[in-house]
């Protein structure tokens, strides 16, 4: 596969991916650009048949958005931005479901995020986040406790995640 | 379910419009080549220099200052808009005997001097060594892009030279003149080429930070970090072999390429290049952590012949690396032979794994005697974590024979007990359950921190009261002090 086609493909998905686990919009798109930017520096590696691409740089950027660092570096730093991100600072929707996934501890919330927006199972998401399938389990039962509370939906506690 | 699935779709849908990402291959800088060129300098081919400028290069490691920028009109930060950094280095080491009167200019098209700069702005000299003057890194500038120049002259006890050297930079570049005062004037190479071959499947993640964001993340990782490199200059460094050190190529003070000692870069998968040591490799799509094993306290004598024997295994049981405590001390120039005998017990070994499970197999030696039986420890490690797991030196009366005492490096800070004794088996319970554990062993238990967040404590000594660190509920780290 082209980078191009890879780029067109892969970069919207992450970018939705990286907003639902850092909720900042600013961290998405420099987390996406970043690991987009590093797939496309190593594509003779990252982009070769018998790897998965999207995989390696879902991957990449989950690392990246999880370093609280790399967003105040980006705050800071002095290159300028491969990405522009226009200024709409109250007009997310979904207020309740926005402060539920940010109550939530960063690893339930990649979990969630994971398996139940970007449909991964839980193997995959394991890989995705670096942790063992039980890990991603226990996460994922902790995150449904949690959100139904804060979104009162008992029935997400009785949900079972797909293998 | 449905319905947060839809919900979580609005939101991110929301949240992508209007973020505009610029494809890679449409930056202005021009592409990087990380593996085309062909390796101008192996990594481990390192000078080794007097002991004298060693200690005063491993004394600047740790700074943020080792990359020469600044100067009166600046040096190079980052370039900025339609900037570029060029870094000018002069000669292949950074220990000359003599100052070197070297004067530059750059100037653009029309011939306006945008800088004039000094090779003495990045002379030092070698403390103890009055003769000596060491230079740690090319001398870096910021210029416009366009069509420039480099004029150079050089003085002092040799003989008077100049010489002018015609560039071209593009927005974005990142360049290096080397100075020969030849037939060439400077040589002139991109940042890529210089490190073609230079990272590292650990060391990927590196690239792009701040010489300090890359410490912090390598200090989380386990790492210890050094500059081997900096605008275009190899340092002098040691050629003593350390499996937890990152060796970082620096530019404009941003890392451009790193590698743990002896790693080399893998093409893919867990192949072994020839000239790698591949008991350190690891597959460089693998997310990386960091094991930290250190050995139950103990007071007394040293005892003759004893030793660990630590092998690593992955998820997929593959053998990562085997070490021996021995070895790994004296790594760190600690032998218990020498009478060193408090630091060759208090040391930690430390191994890079590849982040989610792990299997630690150890197993203990006092010769004469035979081995004692294998210990097998199963520890999960986040991606640039730490997990910290003490050894027993003989099973306790649960037949523990190893304890993990912090899952993370968080709750091992939060814990605060690098020397605590051991609490086998309670990382992993859920707080009701470490009740129980800690009851039915006549332990009493104390929390010392929740989600983050430390309770009080005292100083007090017990034994017999296990100290928890509990995240989401569940123990993080448990010791007892």
């Amino acid at each position: 596969m082209e980078f191009a086609d890879f780029f067109e493909q892969t970069a919207p998905r992450l970018v939705r991916l990286c907003f639902l686990t850092t909720l900042d919009r600013e961290a998405a798109a420099d987390a996406t650009q970043e690991a987009l930017g590093r797939a496309w520096r190593d594509w003779g590696r990252v982009g070769a048949d018998s790897s998965d691409p999207a995989a390696w740089t879902r991957t990449v950027a989950l690392n990246l958005c999880r370093n609280r660092w790399r967003r105040l570096a980006s705050q800071a730093r002095l290159a300028p931005r491969a990405y522009t991100v226009d200024s709409r600072p109250d007009d997310l929707p979904d207020i309740d479901l926005q402060r539920a996934l940010g109550r939530l501890p960063v690893r339930q919330r990649e979990a969630v995020v994971l398996h139940y927006w970007a449909d991964l199972g839980v193997e995959a998401c394991a890989s995705a986040m670096g942790v063992s399938p039980g890990s991603v389990k226990q996460h994922l039962s902790r995150a449904r406790q949690r959100l139904a509370v804060e979104l009162g939906e008992p029935s997400l506690e009785l949900e079972v995640e797909s293998p | 379910m449905n319905d947060l699935r839809e919900r979580l779709n609005r939101l991110a849908d929301a949240a992508a419009e209007g973020v505009e990402l610029t494809p890679p291959d449409q930056l202005p800088a021009s592409r990087p080549r990380w593996r085309s060129g062909p390796a101008l300098i192996a990594a481990t081919a390192v000078v080794v220099i007097a002991a004298v400028t060693v200690a005063v290069l491993v004394g600047r490691d740790d700074g943020d200052d080792d990359v020469a920028v600044g100067g009166n009109d600046g040096g190079g930060s980052a370039g900025q808009g339609n900037d570029a950094v060029v870094a000018v280095t002069y000669g292949d080491a950074s220990v000359s005997t003599d100052p070197v009167d070297l004067a530059l200019r750059f100037l653009d098209a029309d011939g306006t001097v945008i800088s004039e700069r000094s090779w003495s702005e990045l002379e030092q000299p070698t403390e103890g060594v009055p003769e000596q003057t060491v230079v740690m890194g090319g001398l870096a500038q910021r210029v416009p892009a366009g069509e420039l120049r480099l004029e150079a002259s050089r003085g002092g006890t040799l003989l008077p030279v100049q010489c002018s050297q015609p560039f071209t930079a593009a927005p974005g570049d990142r360049l290096i003149l080397r100075l020969e005062f030849g037939a060439t004037c400077a040589q002139v190479e991109s940042v890529e080429d210089w490190v073609a071959n230079r990272t590292g499947p650990t060391g990927v993640d590196y690239i792009g930070l701040t010489q300090a964001e890359a410490d912090d993340r390598a200090q989380a990782a386990g790492l210890t970090t050094r500059v081997v490199a900096a605008d275009g200059m190899d340092l002098a460094v040691t050629m003593d072999f350390r499996p937890d050190r990152l060796n970082l190529v620096l530019f404009d003070g941003i890392v451009v390429a790193a590698q743990l000692d002896g790693e080399e870069v893998v093409p893919s998968g867990l192949e072994c290049p020839d000239n790698a040591t591949c008991d350190t490799v690891i597959s460089p799509l693998v997310p990386v952590g960091s094991l930290a094993v250190d050995l139950e306290p103990v007071e007394g004598m040293f005892i003759e012949g004893f030793d660990v024997t630590l092998q690593f295994y992955d998820a997929g049981d593959n053998l990562l690396a085997e070490r021996t405590w021995s070895e790994s001390a004296s790594a760190t120039g600690t032998t218990a032979a020498a009478g060193d005998v408090d630091p060759y017990y208090t040391h930690v070994l430390r191994e890079p794994v590849p982040s989610g499970t792990n299997r630690l197999v150890t197993t203990m030696r006092i010769n004469p005697d035979p081995e004692g039986p294998p210990c097998e420890t199963t520890v999960d490690v986040g991606q640039a974590d730490v997990a910290r797991v003490t050894l027993l030196f003989a099973p306790d009366e649960q037949g523990a024979c190893a304890s993990i005492a912090a899952a993370t490096a968080e709750a091992d800070q939060l814990l605060g007990m690098p020397r605590g004794l051991p609490a086998p088996g309670f990382v992993g319970l859920s707080e009701n359950e470490a009740m129980d554990e800690a009851a039915s062993r006549g332990w009493t238990v104390r929390v010392l921190a929740r989600d983050g967040e430390g309770e009080t404590r005292t100083d007090d000594y017990q034994p017999e009261r296990v100290n928890l660190v509990l995240e989401d509920g569940r123990v993080v780290a448990a010791a007892r002090s």
